[in-house]
């Protein structure tokens, strides 16, 4: 039996190292304009690895959803700066906060997207990028173990708050106090669902002979070609550009 | 798009739905009758579980229209179909959400703010008519499959659904379990509610069912009454 895997096009430590860029000028900038360029170079990233955002947009529209709510919690307990918005003497938003409120848009989004480019790799091919980074086996596989885990989880706590609703319960209709009741009993059975199959996950990893040898080999090698190097050279350059610019 | 109003319980008019780019339901349509028991049987991925998923607006179709009592499940809330219509998952686990079993019983109750006498009455009642008196306070987690099976249904009949949907109760039950649910759904099969099952267990289907249709990647292959 031959075992084939397909061979991608970008080495995953270019995507590796892309994603570091990218997430590093998000936490170092704090400046709208350089932040909006930065977050163009993430999306022209996240294009040319073929994600597919309107797929991506309609997934992650809850989280951009509670992204917005903290930016306006945020916008309106910052006091500092000219006051734009007031009620009866109180500050409800300030200039500052108006600014803050939208780097902190900007820089979710620069993350979320710029992680978006790890997930056009598989888990294999990934875990064989950080060996070649030279990230401990284990933690390397912790890792992709973990990304492998999102996935379900979402679906867990789709299906749940299915279950709940096909019980007669009207979410939206529920009081805050009731909803925050619900949600606190309902991720319990997710939780320990979760922890289950990570059980069985790792007993069937041990069956398996997880570490049993001390070197381990892979069918798979790694290896630059030139479109790989472009893009690496395209990113420092791209990188350092923004940096020189927002400190000169 | 034209209304279609008939007397059937269930109506699904040229449904169209995918799973990617896998088309698995074209042009499908299916009338389900209210007092009769009907049984789907198919290969594992000849759509039976998404087509029940599709009746209860669990997932939305890409075309076409499922109709309850002739009301557009599109424009229905989940708990709206969920109040006609009692949902056995496959797994009895994603539906248990209680510490014991009277926790559970009371649970969607509680949330619907039904006061604790109300609750207290129905949920003697059913604890009796499923037989949950000896497990009662048992925790929900340390139950068998069957039992949590048994629970799960009997919360689904806490709110008196005109119709059940079971996806696979006999997944994992012994012969004397098997024989359990089977005199449990021919007594609510009796009480004229009408349900529709999913199975692969054909000696069960063919006890029970009124009608069974067998579905081939997303098309009915046979549909047949039975005498």
């Amino acid at each position: 039996m031959s075992i084939v895997l397909k061979k991608e096009n970008i080495d995953p430590r270019v995507k590796i190292f892309i994603v570091m860029c990218i997430s590093t000028l998000a936490i170092l900038i704090n400046d709208i304009k350089f932040l909006s360029y930065v977050l163009s170079i993430s999306i022209l990233f996240t294009v040319g690895f073929k994600v597919n955002l309107y797929i991506v947009i309609k997934k992650f529209k809850r989280l951009f959803q509670m992204i917005f709510v903290i930016v306006i919690i945020q916008s309106i307990f910052n006091s500092e700066g000219a006051i734009l918005i007031s009620v009866f003497k109180i500050t409800l938003l300030t200039d500052i906060g108006l600014i803050k409120g939208i780097e902190y848009i900007l820089r979710m989004l620069i993350i979320i997207s710029s992680a978006l480019i790890l997930s056009t790799s598989s888990s294999v091919v990934l875990l064989q990028g950080l060996l070649k980074c030279k990230i401990p086996y284990e933690l390397a596989f912790m890792v992709c173990i973990g990304l492998r885990f999102i996935p379900i989880l979402s679906e867990e706590i789709k299906d749940t708050f299915i279950a709940i609703q096909i019980r007669g319960i009207d979410i939206r209709k529920l009081k805050l106090k009731k909803k925050l009741e619900l949600v606190s009993i309902t991720l319990m059975p997710v939780v320990i669902s979760t922890i289950d199959k990570s059980k069985k996950l790792s007993a069937s990893i041990e069956a398996r002979g997880f570490r049993k040898y001390l070197t381990r080999t892979s069918i798979y090698e790694l290896k630059f070609s030139l479109k790989d190097f472009i893009l690496i050279f395209s990113i420092i350059v791209l990188s350092s550009l923004i940096v020189f610019s927002y400190f000169k | 798009m034209k209304k279609l109003v008939n007397d059937k319980f269930i109506s699904i008019s040229n449904l169209i739905f995918s799973y990617k780019k896998n088309n698995l339901f074209n042009n499908f349509n299916l009338s389900l009758d209210n007092n009769m028991f009907t049984s789907i049987i198919g290969e594992n991925g000849s759509g039976k579980t998404t087509l029940t998923k599709l009746i209860c607006g669990m997932i939305t179709p890409n075309f076409g229209n499922v109709f309850i009592e002739n009301r557009d499940v599109s424009k229905m809330n989940l708990s709206e179909v969920g109040n006609i219509i009692g949902y056995l998952f496959q797994n009895p686990e994603k539906q248990i959400f209680g510490e014991s079993v009277i926790d559970e019983l009371s649970f969607a109750m509680k949330f619907n703010g039904i006061s604790i006498d109300i609750i207290n009455g129905k949920v003697e009642h059913i604890l009796e008519k499923f037989d949950l008196e000896e497990i009662k306070d048992q925790k929900c987690h340390l139950l068998s499959h069957g039992e949590k099976q048994r629970v799960a249904l009997s919360t689904i009949f806490l709110k008196n659904p005109k119709y059940l949907i079971l996806d696979e109760p006999t997944t994992g039950l012994d012969v004397l379990r098997k024989e359990m649910l089977y005199k449990l759904l021919n007594n609510i099969k009796n009480d004229g509610v009408g349900i529709l099952m999913i199975s692969h267990d054909l000696e069960f289907v063919d006890k029970l069912s009124d009608r069974i249709i067998m579905l081939e990647n997303g098309r009915v292959i046979k549909d047949e009454y039975c005498s």
